[in-house]
């Protein structure tokens, strides 16, 4: 037994010491790992591009190119979560006309870094949508492609709104993408509640002219115990909220914020104050739900189907939600305000989501695969090879308006609108009227800091609460936000 | 045959080598990326701006001066004391509740320890709608109940932070529960008879029989809220995204704010150091405080 | 009934409110229209339940939109990268903490304290500090996107929180069995393995489930280092439903109501299974185990 045990031992021994051995060169190579990473460089190594193997042959015709050439790699669109079946189908339309491998993924999550992450390290990323305040920063960092070099780029033109093409003109150079949607945020109405407080039915004549007139109107359906905060802000803390609520306010009163140099037009005797203090109004008589700061959009737009409220500043295609009798408790009665309210009615319909195409150059692409990424972006923002609109069956299920007046001016759209309930044909036709009538904001055109102003740390959604919370004080928050504007751009140039 | 001494020793080795692929994986794990923040830390690396240089003490000077840091730390402490205080007396609560024989004790210790398992940000989803203050469940259940008249607003500016620290509350308080629990469970009953006998009431027998059996768990549980409640950023993030304007800013979220948002590593790394300075400082103060020995 | 059990059971029934009323909140959202949510007072009961956002979120019934389409498609991803890296984080951390766990528990050698504590201010750092250096790592390693970026992180929260649950246990198995397996002429791998892992076989599966919640309801890093991509866990895919940041919602709360209900649903089972282990792992003192130990094993 004895010699047994000391069988086992031994062999442990001999076991134990080669473990050892290998335990101390592992934690050596470890260590050492450990210790290289630590002095890396911050920037990650990018990862090389896919080189086509075969070259294309191209034949140049005065009225066109015929390219052919080999349909890999696939093409990568990169979506956030917004009708992803019309993307897919719009995908598999492109792929079938084409001879295409164009490939469509959901990016859940936090858009923006998992996108900059794939441009910056150039893996597998051809197409995205992109809002215009995150485009112009990847623009200007050279990730984006100019639309301009688009085979079809006159004729778009020619069919697009023109302020579309102004919004997306750069300082140095080219248009940034082309829109899948416009249309911004507008005044909804809860005409139950409205014709409540009138007595008879609401018309359009009744219906807020100023901002003011909303204050006005939110102060006398609360007296009259209809509502006990009877104003429903955008506030809610992402870039479509209260950066987009406070610049559609103030584009209405005239107050453009920024001149076409990115310098601050605004100051406390300007209308960005006056916008400050009719929130703060809002607030102060207990009109206006401050939780509404911390809420997310789908809150949101549940918060105004509850019927509550007699007002809200919501995205125009929302009365899809409003109207719908499962979601909402005034399905039918809410419309949209136009002109918008404000001393100038000015709209500035922003541009909700674009189509970029990610940079030729920069991705090492030839003449072949740049038109592959050209075929790709003018299919799905402007015709596919039928001549039929990509974006129509957009329109077959969400009231969403799209960036060429053919499109917004069809009958067929309106009538198929109104027929699901979604809104009133005054609606329908108000908006297309908004949206043509678009003011273009000088920012818009290349400022790559006004995201950063506006969401950054410091910015309009970190300041603008806490006035409303009373912490600071409108004329404080204003020559802060105008100090830090002035920061902003001498940091970037 | 060996002596006893051959013997401790290879004891010891083999516990080495029981071990030794759990050292070899933590030090790559830990080490680096402990290495690595406080390297960056003292960098002004920003990836936006595209700046990497040694700068020395800079951020963290920055970080102690800088009002954001106030507020996010002002934030935190009342976080963590409305966290601590609530999950420890209703832990303990729970605890002596569930230490008591009644019919369906079983059921209740069951489904006592549900919040804890329901991940962070799925309590963020649920509070939210019990909050909201169009068709929120509490402004609900208070109108109904007759305490409200009208619908009102929970996770305003002045209390967002309760409102959040409530919600972690009750997703947390379970584990000092059973923490508690176990400890209780340890008690011998007899003790409580005889205290029984010398006339000793609830609370006084609570505090001279069951408290000594639970000093051990009291510290753990202090200690781990602490460390939790000022790590705390899943439920903030998902709930509130640092509050209405600031007003849930805590300090995990202002470094999420300063490296992502802006990208701004150093300073990021640098407020993330502090914040752990503050985390071990308040550890090491309950840790000495709860284990004096008597 | 005693004045004390009365106060008892109004305790328990309180108790039950503040656990299950959360809950409640959410199963009910889940299964109401949105018009039915939105009514106040609110409709404790639904007047007309429905079960279809479930049914469409499990892929019984087809999706009726193309938000829903999309979050069918997400969730089922999620799904399936969340139960692969639990599980794979789960297995590993289980053995590996098994073995370390008894040889901090049970043995002394030289630096244990030190290691022990080492092992301790590991976690030091705010997890949102860990995130860059992480990121940086796997992205040199390839790694990016993957699962394997996912299981290595949490093998590296895991294990230490389950050594350090382990030692405790382990510490206080009684000796007696595996000293007599010894005596026996068992070896002492073979003594481990078969005497004393079958007996500590409850702590272990305790551990086990605590490391498999751990990783399934883990957020920030499954957001910063998968979120968006193929290897998409639950976490990031419930939490950016509930924040739709831009684009279009048609969803509506109902359906991400259910969802989240749909993430939680493993995790409360198991919670459930690991209550009745929990009571059986005794909370012994680690610092105390490292000074005073019984011989070893």
């Amino acid at each position: 037994m004895t010699e047994k045990k000391q069988e086992t031992q031994d062999i442990s021994r001999r076991k134990y010491l080669k473990y050892v051995a290998a335990g101390v060169v592992a934690v050596a190579a470890v260590g050492g790992g450990a210790y290289y990473y630590s002095t890396m460089p911050p920037t990650p190594a990018p990862t090389a591009t896919a080189t086509p193997t075969m070259t294309a042959t191209a034949t140049a015709t005065e009225t066109g190119t015929t390219f052919t050439g080999p349909n890999q790699p696939p093409l990568y669109f990169d979506i956030w979560l917004a009708l992803p079946d019309i993307v897919k189908m719009n995908m598999d339309n492109f792929n079938a006309q084409n001879n295409e491998t164009g490939q469509v993924s959901v990016v859940s999550g936090d858009y923006t870094s998992v996108v900059e992450t794939k441009l910056i390290s150039k893996s597998k990323i051809d197409m995205v949508f992109g809002t215009p305040v995150q485009a112009v920063r990847w623009y200007k960092a050279g990730w984006l492609n100019s639309v301009d070099e688009g085979p079809h780029y006159s004729d778009i033109v020619k069919d697009i709104y023109p302020w579309v093409v102004d919004l997306m003109e750069q300082p140095q150079g080219g248009h940034l993408g082309w829109p899948y949607f416009v249309g911004g945020d507008v005044l909804h109405t809860n005409d139950k509640m409205l014709g409540q407080m009138l007595g008879r039915t609401p018309e359009a004549s009744d219906y807020p002219k100023t901002w003011d007139d909303v204050l006005n109107q939110c102060r006398e359906a609360k007296q009259k115990g209809l509502s006990n905060q009877p104003f429903l802000p955008e506030w809610y803390a992402w870039l479509g909220g209260l950066p987009s609520y406070i610049q559609v306010q103030c584009y209405s009163e005239g107050e453009f914020l920024f001149d076409k140099n990115f310098d601050p037009t605004f100051d406390v005797n300007t209308p960005f104050a006056d916008v400050l203090t009719n929130w703060k109004a809002f607030v102060d008589e207990g009109l206006a739900p401050t939780s509404e700061f911390a809420t997310t959009e789908a809150e949101h737009i549940a918060a105004f189907c509850t019927g509550k409220y007699l007002y809200s500043v919501q995205r125009d295609y929302d009365c899809y939600s409003f109207n719908d009798p499962t979601k909402s408790k005034m399905a039918g009665y809410s419309h949209i305000v136009y002109p918008m309210p404000g001393r100038t009615h000015d709209a500035a319909a922003l541009i909700g989501g674009l189509f970029l195409i990610s940079n030729n150059k920069f991705f090492d692409r030839d003449a072949w695969q740049s038109f592959r990424h050209f075929r790709l972006i003018e299919h799905f923002a402007w015709k596919d090879k039928n001549g039929n609109y990509a974006a129509k069956n957009y329109q077959n299920v969400f009231p969403v308006w799209m960036g060429y007046p053919s499109m917004n001016n069809d009958p067929a759209t309106r009538a198929l609108w109104v027929s699901k309930g979604w809104m009133s044909a005054d609606d329908f036709d108000n908006n297309t009227k908004m949206i043509e009538g678009t003011k273009v904001p000088p920012v818009y055109k290349g400022c790559i800091w006004f995201q950063e102003w506006l969401i950054g740390s410091g910015g309009v959604n970190d300041l603008v609460p806490q006035v409303m919370s009373g912490k600071i004080k409108v004329d404080e928050c204003v020559t802060t936000l105008r100090a830090l504007a002035v920061d902003l751009k001498n940091k970037y140039s | 045959m060996r002596g006893k001494g051959y013997r401790r020793v290879s004891d010891a080795s083999y516990a080495y080598l029981l071990i030794i692929p759990l050292i070899i994986f933590e030090l790559g794990l830990t080490v680096y990326p402990l290495v690595y923040s406080f390297w960056t830390s003292l960098h002004n690396t920003n990836l936006a701006a595209n700046t990497d240089k040694y700068v020395g003490l800079a951020n963290y000077i920055h970080v102690f001066t800088s009002s954001a840091t106030l507020n996010s730390l002002q934030l935190s402490l009342v976080f963590m004391i409305t966290v601590v205080i609530s999950s420890v007396l209703l832990g303990i609560g729970i605890a002596l509740l569930l230490n008591e024989e009644f019919v369906g004790r079983g059921l209740v210790r069951a489904l006592v320890l549900l919040p804890w398992a329901i991940a962070e940000y799925s309590c963020a989803i649920m509070w939210s709608g019990i909050y909201n203050q169009s068709y929120g469940f509490l402004n609900g259940l208070l109108m109904q109940l007759g305490i409200i008249r009208e619908y009102t607003s929970f996770v305003t500016p002045a209390y967002a932070i309760y409102a959040v620290a409530i919600a972690y509350t009750w997703h947390y308080t379970p584990l000092g529960a059973f923490f508690f629990l176990g400890s209780l469970q340890a008690v011998p009953q007899d003790l409580y008879s005889q205290a029984k006998i010398d006339g000793a009431k609830v609370f006084r027998r609570f505090w001279v029989v069951t408290r000594p059996f639970m000093r051990h768990s009291f510290m753990i549980v202090a200690i781990l809220s602490v460390v939790q409640a000022l790590q705390a950023l899943d439920l903030v993030f998902v709930m509130t995204f640092g509050g209405p304007g600031v007003a849930t800013q805590v300090l995990p979220y202002l470094v999420y704010r300063e490296t992502f948002a802006t990208m701004s590593l150093g300073l990021g790394a640098s407020l993330a150091w502090t914040l752990s300075a503050l985390i071990i400082a308040l550890t090491t103060v309950l840790f000495v405080l709860l284990t004096r020995r008597r | 009934m005693s004045k004390k059990k009365i106060s008892i059971y109004v305790c328990a029934i309180a108790l039950l409110f503040w656990t299950l009323f959360p809950i409640y909140t959410l199963v009910l959202t889940s299964i109401e229209q949105q018009v039915e949510l939105v009514s106040a007072p609110p409709h404790w009961i639904p007047e007309s339940p429905t079960a279809s956002n479930y049914l469409q979120l499990l892929g019984i019934t087809p999706a009726v939109s193309g938000m829903m389409m999309g979050t069918v498609e997400t969730l089922r991803v999620g799904l399936l990268n969340s139960i692969i890296i639990a599980l794979a984080v789960t297995g590993i951390a289980t053995l590996v903490s098994a073995f370390a766990g008894f040889a901090f528990g049970r043995y002394r050698f030289r630096g244990k304290m030190q290691m022990l504590f080492a092992i301790l201010f590991s976690r030091l750092l705010p997890s949102v500090a860990m995130i860059i250096p992480f990121f940086y790592l796997f992205n040199q390693l390839g790694l990016l996107a993957t699962q394997q970026a996912l299981i290595i992180t949490y093998l590296s929260f895991s294990i230490p929180l389950a050594t350090w649950v382990l030692l405790g246990f382990f510490a206080t198995l009684p000796s007696e069995m595996i000293k007599s397996a010894r005596i026996d002429g068992c070896s002492r791998t073979s003594s481990i393995l078969r005497i004393a892992m079958p007996m500590s076989r409850a702590g272990i599966v305790a551990v086990a489930i605590l490391v498999f919640i751990g990783c399934w309801n883990e957020f920030f890093f499954a957001l910063m280092l998968n979120g968006g991509t193929p290897a998409q866990t639950i976490p990031p895919a419930v939490a950016s439903l509930f924040g739709v940041q831009g684009g279009i919602n048609q969803l509506g709360q109902p359906a991400i109501a259910a969802a989240t209900a749909i993430s939680l649903a493993p995790v409360l089972v198991l919670g459930l299974i690991f209550q009745r282990y929990v009571t059986r792992l005794r909370i012994v003192d680690p610092v105390t185990i490292a000074l005073e130990l019984p011989e070893g094993a």
